[in-house]
């Protein structure tokens, strides 16, 4: 744990004294006696950089007290011999393309690449599955969510 | 008796709301069930749904699938060894064992059974409790509603991590976040970066969707196309001789289970676990426990049941979410104008009440659906996770971009959801963070206004007794733990 607290308190220093530089340049004070936008915000940084102070030295006591990387090997949740975090990163990839996607082409245009997409990824290989789910799934949510419920959906810019 | 009262029963009973309670239970045993979902995200779900419902539906909904969730998760406990959620851990060390000996029915219906049972308990208790303890709350002021806000952070950040560090640097990176967009007082920019998307501030609805789902799919990815098998059971009616035996346990666990509920942050695990522990204690034949046996079941499961009941209690009375379902309730409550607190009872007497006679139906509901349509919803196990991720996503984005109408929540939420990642391998607790969200701008506005009528003067908080309590209170949350580590390593010394 010792080398992962001091990965995480370095990044969370690293934030809280971004994060208070930023607070310096709010205005101080509006009127006289009330606390101003800067007074939380400068509260806050103070906190942090404590805690993150706290959580370092807590690091470097355990680094110290263990051999130190072995808590880095992520230890898997489940008795799964699939487990993969390859599979994980690739999903989220997808993901993330898909959201970028949305901005563009909107839901209706996006979300079947996407759904054969992740569930090819989470090991789905059977084209003919993923091609009828992957259509009519999302064109049931869309139909659903647009003119039975008659929520806004993603429009894309290109459409 | 109160207009309220009888106007929120009114409002409770109608066929929409119990229509809707109805289907959010059977939403939420599913969810519960499914490995790979859990009851936050089957409210988040569902939270697109809520948009075009009226306020006393859509609460109706989300605690049909609070309590159908509670239940749900237990069901998955049962039949493969997998808690549904953290509460429903203790239902595996007798539930299972029994599914083992061919017994998977029974352990079902003692399940539901024992969840109607610590449900209804929690429901009493709350219409007892939670009227007094409005009239009280509703004398605070400023300073007073800051130690109050104060001290449910600082109990969930103290329980929800192993470190106290950690669920304290979580709290304070969640109010990192509400000083984003503009001042409450007096509207000054902060950390907006010049967006005009930043100047409304982050909205908590993407931050807690993506707290929430977005890493419980990366773990799922993670652990492949896992598809369920729908054990097979014979009857799930529990018989009188059941009934007779699992009283006890029924009591122990209704009543630890409300009353842990109702501390923030206290957490189902300790009460289900409590509750066990205590069953056995008192149990003529505790050596069955572990082996499968019924009690084992009842216990927990009324405790697990109860939870909600105590939880909404804090929730309804102070605005202080018990446990992350309650904070996502909260959130429900508040795009729709309700801010939980004493005020509600005030200001919307007959909507608060129908939040509660909402829970009471909520627990039958629940038991109806699960009783009548058990056997339907188990096979639900085998739908693949092939499918379920990519349809939580696409709901997770209609319900995000529904808020709005905007594509930067939708970035808003994929970026805590990949802070929920980092935050899990930090192994920091996210609930704090989502408190922060949710009670941060609280905070900040009863601070600042608190101060300004002393012209400044921090004795305000400690010259007014409720604030001083609270402050005391918030103390003794921060120090009992060292203090629990403390007695742990003496005991185990000597």
């Amino acid at each position: 744990m010792g080398l992962r607290n001091i990965i995480g308190a370095i990044a969370i220093l690293a934030f809280a004294l971004w994060y208070g530089d930023l607070a310096t340049q709010l205005p101080k004070r509006v009127t006289t006696d009330a606390p101003g936008p800067h007074f939380i915000p400068y509260l806050i940084t103070i906190s942090i950089l404590f805690l993150a102070g706290l959580l370092l030295v807590q690091g470097i006591i355990g680094l110290r007290a263990t051999s130190g990387l072995a808590d880095l090997v992520p230890q898997s949740p489940v008795s799964n011999k699939s487990y993969s975090f390859g599979r994980a990163a690739a999903g989220m990839l997808v993901i993330a393309l898909y959201f970028s996607a949305l901005r563009w082409f909107g839901f209706f245009w996006s979300t079947p690449f996407f759904f054969a997409g992740l569930m090819w990824v989470s090991g789905e290989r059977r084209p003919r599955v993923l091609l009828v789910l992957a259509i009519a799934v999302p064109l049931f949510l869309f139909f659903l969510f647009r003119d039975l419920f008659q929520l806004p959906l993603p429009k894309g810019n290109f459409l | 008796m109160n207009a309220d009262l009888l106007q929120g029963l009114y409002l409770a009973l109608s066929p929409t709301s119990i229509l809707a309670t109805a289907l959010g239970a059977l939403h939420g045993l599913i969810s519960g069930m499914m490995p790979g979902l859990t009851t936050s995200a089957g409210i988040i779900i569902l939270f697109p749904i809520t948009f075009i419902l009226e306020p006393t539906t859509a609460v109706a909904l989300l605690l049909g699938v609070f309590v159908g969730g509670m239940t749900g998760g237990s069901f998955a406990a049962i039949l493969i060894n997998i808690p549904g959620s953290p509460s429903a851990s203790a239902t595996t060390l007798d539930g299972f064992p029994l599914t083992q000996k061919g017994e998977a029915g029974r352990a079902l219906g003692i399940s539901i059974m024992s969840g109607f049972t610590g449900g209804l308990f929690s429901f009493c208790c709350l219409l007892l409790i939670a009227p007094q303890l409005t009239k009280i709350a509703l004398q605070f002021q400023a300073a007073d509603l800051f130690g109050l806000v104060f001290f449910g952070m600082t109990i969930i950040s103290a329980f929800a991590a192993k470190t106290l560090v950690k669920g304290l640097l979580s709290t304070f990176l969640g109010l990192t976040i509400i000083t984003v967009g503009m001042d409450p007082l007096v509207g000054t920019e902060r950390f907006t970066f010049g967006s005009a998307d930043m100047l409304a501030g982050i909205h908590f609805i993407p931050a807690l969707v993506g707290l929430f789902a977005i890493p419980e799919i990366a773990a799922n990815l993670a652990e492949g196309n896992i598809r369920g098998a729908a054990p097979r059971f014979g009857r799930f009616i529990p018989s009188w001789q059941d009934i007779k035996n699992i009283r006890l346990p029924l009591s122990i666990g209704s009543i630890v289970g409300t009353f842990i509920g109702i501390l923030p942050g206290a957490g189902g695990p300790i009460a289900v676990f409590v509750s066990y522990d205590y069953a056995q204690k008192t149990s003529k034949n505790p050596e069955k426990f572990g082996k499968g046996c019924i009690e084992g079941v009842a216990a927990p499961e009324s405790a697990n049941s109860a939870i909600a009941g105590g939880a909404l209690v804090p929730m309804m009375t102070l605005g202080i979410p018990g446990d992350p379902i309650t904070a996502i309730l909260i959130g429900a409550l508040l795009v729709h104008g309700m801010a939980p607190g004493p005020l509600l009872f005030v200001e919307q007497g007959p909507f608060a009440y129908s939040v509660l006679f909402s829970y009471f139906i909520a627990i039958c509901s629940m038991a109806v659906v699960a009783f009548l349509g058990l056997r339907v919803i188990v096979k639900l196990l085998t739908i693949p996770r092939s499918l379920l991720l990519p349809i939580i996503i696409a709901l997770c984005v209609l319900g995000t971009y529904a808020l709005r109408n905007s594509f930067f929540d939708i970035y808003v939420m994929f970026f805590f959801g990949l802070l929920a990642m980092a935050f899990k391998w930090l192994k920091i607790p996210v609930v704090p963070l989502l408190l922060a969200l949710v009670l941060g701008p609280q905070l900040e506005e009863h601070l600042r206004v608190a101060l300004t009528s002393s012209k400044g003067d921090i004795s305000i908080f400690y010259t007014s007794p409720w604030c001083l309590f609270f402050l005391c209170l918030s103390v003794v949350s921060l120090v009992w733990p060292f203090l629990l580590e403390w007695r742990t390593k003496s005991r185990a010394k000597a």
